[in-house]
């Protein structure tokens, strides 16, 4: 028998159990449905229903219990991106509150159906904040993304990033993205990273930490996966943040009938490569400090 | 005022350090979220990998002061010698025979920079066969710099034997940082006309860049001249072009490569023989390779090969006494080099004619007020002097014309590996090993062809004893053909009071090889082509002259200890370093390295103490502000001869100097404003010593019309005292040096 027939076993033997236990507590019933069950997703389906006093049950997209857990549930979380695109095959009632978590803004764009969703990049904003917090609040910044049209779809116009003090470079602009990224450290103290995995991609970064680094220009952004292989600095929102916010969003929704628009996780932290910082001569505040600094910056 | 700065400076510096210090950041990384539904971290390699990263300046073990290419824009100079104006404790000076500029650290001679180590990228421009580093002939353009680190105190460990009282550490720019064309042209008052082309491109994985620039100057003026004449013969005209090329393979290998052709003309003052200026003709040409690996983010090695060739055509007419030529004369020299230069003077070349014999003769010159040792053989040599001229002395005061030359060439291959590891945490290590082979070819110093060939074996152990205690140990061993072996180590203890604050105490010594004239000369000046002469001869030999074996000098020691401070802080955005140091220098070789010189040891002292401080401050992101300030004793050791030999070490030096910069860059333009203040310069000559004050200002307008960003500039230099630096000729008839520039980049 192999791993995956053991898991469908298991999950049939499990579901009559679990409509039973549905029916005699009568508790909130949360649904997440992803491509994919990895430890994390586990972990945020456990800890969201312990925040909102409820039940949770993970499934894969391609479950064939989903129908009946469908009919079930009180809420669909749906988890990643590839949950968004795959909707269409599920069997989703129209009056179902549908909420998306681990996506990003560019995910949910079409996705008109959700209810609600919670991004899981930082807003540009916020690194910009913390850009400004680190480099000093009138330091001119720079940032790098494909075209205008693609910067609209992933945050704003370059207009808006302007009014913050960030000069945007377009790599259509110029024969390579290096004439771009050059220009770009000549001209500002440091390059803010966007949340666009094509262009800070795995094959990109390398080139281009090591040519902001050669010129003592330090990356902020654009999410943490990135400290590890040298950006200096950046906000982010751990397992523990998510669930927070995807509590309150749900508590929300359910009390009110009224769905919090989709958007940026309020809740983060910051993280710091200090190795680059050192080598830098940065001198960084606390991680703790930065973030009372940065969320009273983000207060209205 | 230099009180002034330093009171001032020290108060500021305890307002800040008590600030900073509450600012003690989390050095452990916070595990941050494991993105692995998008992006893992896992996905993405480890760029900026433990031994690729720069070490934190405080905790260099070593006073450090940092060029970067936004300085070298700002202060908009011509030549790479002056942007070392700006380095504390750093003097220049320019060469009296050579017309070459001359740095020195502390002190050092005027006229030939041997006690400093320049490096391009890695590579040393320091000569072999007569120790110097010519800046004219270095084939880079201040606009392909990217930094410029200058290691202030003795770096020997580091870079092995002659980095004696500090290291220049120049790096280049990636030709992926300066993509495009860039031109510019400068005029200035000076004779100043350089042109500059420089291409950078992408090609697959490589980027690449083809830079030319040709630059001409007239120099000083002259010690009488007014009103912008030119009375001095001190132009230069060289050019040069290379190429860089940085390659990146897979497997985190990467391959560097360097080539270089550089041609340039300068002119040399005429002495007394010379019928027509000794003018100098170079020839440069260097290859390098440096294949590198980051085999893990803690582990990386790389080895480097290069190939440099230099060419220097120095010939010219001259007019001596025949009987200077003769070559007994040249054999007595050698036998009794006293008598020798007293051989063809009449009283001496009539008694021996009359038939004097040696203690007459010695008693002739006991007569004349000085000792004079006559042999036999020394006799037989004035016997055949006299002889030569056919019974008629009046022969002796024949004068002949003739060419010489002083022809050189310099070739250096080296090759050396270096592996960099992070062992864990706490233990970091540097290791290498390098062989090198200098070969001089000229006859008028080496009769020929000589080589020497050095093996260098380096290391470094950095252990971080705690978060808070940093120690380093290096040193380098070195085998030598010319020299004896010598071992260079260097101790360092850092602590850091916060993660960008820290104290140093570094103990260091190092050796300056005596180089191959100074140790093992063949020094002759042939004159050929000689017109028609008593002698009969078509080729002669100058009778001063010197030989192999006439010498055995020990390296020049230096043993230094300094105690610093530096420290970052973020507001406001200052940086300050503090040098207190004390150097003991022992075998330096004072006596000037000329034919005549003929007994020369390395026997001679210098003990310099005193402290060095720079501030570095970013007001605005719009503004900074430089500041090096150096309060420098300098004390000669030994007789009073000796000292007299050693002043000649300290022309450069002034005792207290401030050098403050301060930069603004606006929209499309900016402004660069410096003051240069040496006081007590040249102070060992004169009794008070010397002041020097200057100012420059540099200005910058630029814009941006579609792709392209012309631009204008424009530097002014005023000097407020026009005197002389160091030698008399070496003024100019203007107080006002200034030059325009007109760039396009695209």
């Amino acid at each position: 028998m192999d791993a995956w027939s053991f898991r469908q076993w298991l999950r049939l033997l499990a579901l009559p159990l679990l409509i039973g236990l549905s029916g005699t507590a009568n508790a909130l019933e949360l649904l997440f449905i992803t491509h994919k069950i990895v430890g994390l997703v586990s972990e945020l389906a456990e800890k969201t229903a312990t925040g909102s006093d409820a039940r949770s049950t993970v499934l894969l997209l391609t479950d064939p219990a989903i129908n009946t857990a469908v009919a079930s549930a009180d809420v669909v979380v749906l988890v990643g991106p590839v949950a968004i695109q795959q909707v269409a095959s599920l069997p989703l009632p129209d009056d179902m509150p549908v909420v998306a978590a681990l996506i990003t803004r560019e995910d949910s764009i079409n996705a008109n159906y959700l209810s609600s969703a919670l991004y899981l990049e930082p807003p540009l904003m916020r690194q910009v904040a913390l850009a400004h917090e680190i480099m000093g609040r009138k330091v001119p910044l720079g940032l790098l993304a494909s075209s205008p049209e693609r910067l609209q779809t992933l945050c704003c116009s370059p207009q808006a990033l302007r009014e913050h003090g960030v000069s945007a470079y377009f790599i259509n602009d110029y024969p390579s993205m290096n004439r771009a990224l050059v220009d770009l450290l000549q001209d500002n103290q440091a390059l803010v990273g966007i949340y666009d995995p094509e262009l800070f991609s795995a094959a990109n970064i390398k080139n281009i930490l090591i040519t902001a680094y050669r010129q003592n220009r330090p990356l902020i952004g654009p999410s943490s996966a990135y400290i590890r292989a040298g950006a200096l600095a950046t906000t982010y929102s751990d397992i523990d943040d998510i669930v927070r916010r995807l509590v309150e969003i749900i508590q929300q929704g359910l009390r009110s009938g009224h769905w919090p628009e989709p958007g940026y996780n309020p809740y983060f932290n910051v993280r710091y490569n200090g190795q680059v910082a050192r080598s830098l001569n940065l001198v960084l505040p606390d991680e703790q400090e930065m973030v009372s600094r940065l969320r009273d910056r983000e207060q209205p | 005022m230099a009180v002034l700065v330093w009171t001032l400076m020290v108060i500021s510096l305890f307002c800040i350090a008590d600030k900073a210090m509450a600012n003690n950041l989390e050095e452990e990384l916070i595990p941050g979220l494991a993105e692995s539904y998008r992006l893992d971290d896992e996905d993405l390699p480890v760029v900026l990998t433990a031994t690729r990263l720069r070490q934190p300046r405080a905790e260099v073990p070593a006073s450090v002061t940092v060029i970067d290419a936004e300085q070298i824009e700002a202060w908009n100079v011509t030549t790479l010698p002056e942007l070392m104006r700006f380095v504390p404790g750093m003097f220049i000076g320019h060469g009296d025979d050579e017309n070459n500029a001359s740095l020195a650290y502390h002190s050092s001679s005027p006229s030939v920079m041997r006690r400093l180590q320049v490096l391009v990228d890695g590579r040393s421009v320091f000569r072999a066969g007569i120790a110097s580093v010519v800046w004219d002939d270095i084939p880079i353009a201040l606009e392909d710099i990217q930094r410029i680190e200058v290691t202030r105190g003795p770096s020997s460990a580091t870079y092995g034997s002659n980095s004696f009282q500090g290291v220049i550490n120049i790096i280049s720019k990636h030709p992926g940082d300066t993509l495009g064309v860039r031109l510019r042209y400068r005029n200035g008052n000076q004779g100043e006309d350089d042109s500059f082309a420089s291409y950078s491109w992408q090609q697959g994985r490589s980027a690449n860049r083809l830079t030319v620039q040709i630059n001409a100057s007239d120099g000083f003026d002259g010690a009488g001249a007014e009103n912008g004449a030119d009375e001095l013969r001190d132009s230069k005209r060289h050019g040069f072009i290379n190429f860089d090329q940085q390659r990146n393979f897979d497997g985190a290998w990467q391959l560097h490569t360097q080539a270089a052709y550089k041609s340039g003309h300068t002119d040399i003052r005429k002495s007394d023989y010379d019928q027509v200026a000794p003018d100098q003709d170079t020839r440069q040409g260097m290859l390098m390779a440096k294949l590198s690996r980051d085999f893990n983010a803690n582990h990386s090695a790389s080895l480097r090969a290069y190939w440099q060739h230099d060419r220097r055509t120095q010939e010219t007419f001259v007019r001596v006494p025949t009987a200077l030529l003769d070559p007994a004369l040249y054999d007595l020299y050698r036998d009794n080099p006293q008598l020798a230069s007293q051989g063809v003077s009449v009283p001496v070349v009539s008694a021996v004619a009359s038939g004097a014999s040696a203690e007459q003769l010695e008693a002739l010159a006991a007569s004349a007020g000085y000792a004079l040792d006559v042999s036999e053989s020394d006799l037989a040599y004035l016997q055949e002097i006299v002889a030569n001229t056919g019974g008629d002395l009046s022969n002796l005061s024949q004068q002949v014309n003739g060419y010489t030359d002083s022809n050189i060439t310099d070739e250096r291959f080296d090759i050396e590996f270096q592996d960099t590891r992070r062992w864990n945490r706490s233990l970091r290590t540097v290791l290498g090993v390098s062989m090198r082979r200098d070969q001089v070819t000229s006859e008028t110093y080496f009769g020929g062809k000589v080589n020497n060939d050095t093996y260098r074996f380096f290391g470094n152990l950095e252990w971080r004893q705690s978060d808070r205690l940093i120690v380093n140990m290096g040193g380098t061993y070195e085998r030598e053909d010319a020299n004896k072996d010598a071992f260079s180590p260097r101790v360092g203890l850092n602590l850091l009071l916060a993660p960008q604050q820290g104290i140093r105490l570094i103990h260091s010594e190092a050796v300056r090889s005596p180089d191959l004239l100074e140790q093992n000369p063949n020094y002759n000046v042939i004159i050929s082509g000689l017109d028609d002469n008593y002698l009969g001869i078509s080729e002669g030999t100058f009778f001063i002259h010197q030989w192999p074996e006439s010498r055995d000098l020990d390296h020049e020691r230096i043993i230094s200890t300094e105690l610093g401070y530096y420290g970052r802080f973020s507001g406001p955005d200052i940086e300050v370093d503090l040098k207190l140091f004390q150097e003991h220098m022992t075998h330096l070789i004072a006596d000037s390295i000329q034919l005549r010189s003929l007994a020369i040891g390395s026997d001679s002292q210098i003990d310099i103490d005193g402290a060095e401080l720079q501030v570095n401050w970013r007001i605005r992101p719009t503004d900074w502000i430089w500041l090096s300030s150096a309060y420098i004793n300098v004390e000669l050791k030994g007789e009073e001869g000796e000292r007299r030999q050693q002043r000649v070490d300290t022309r450069l030096s002034a005792q207290d100097s401030v050098v403050a910069s301060w930069h603004h860059k606006a929209h499309n333009w900016s402004l660069t404003a410096s003051h240069f203040w040496y006081d007590a310069y040249n102070s060992k000559y004169s009794r008070h010593g010397n002041r020097y004050r200057r100012y420059e200002i540099s200005m910058k307008v630029f814009d941006r019309v579609g792709r392209f960003n012309p631009w204008l500039g424009f530097h002014l230099q005023h000097l407020v005292d026009d005197g002389s630096l160091v030698y008399v000729n070496q003024q100019y008839s203007t107080t006002n040096l200034y030059n325009v520039q007109v760039g396009l980049n695209f």
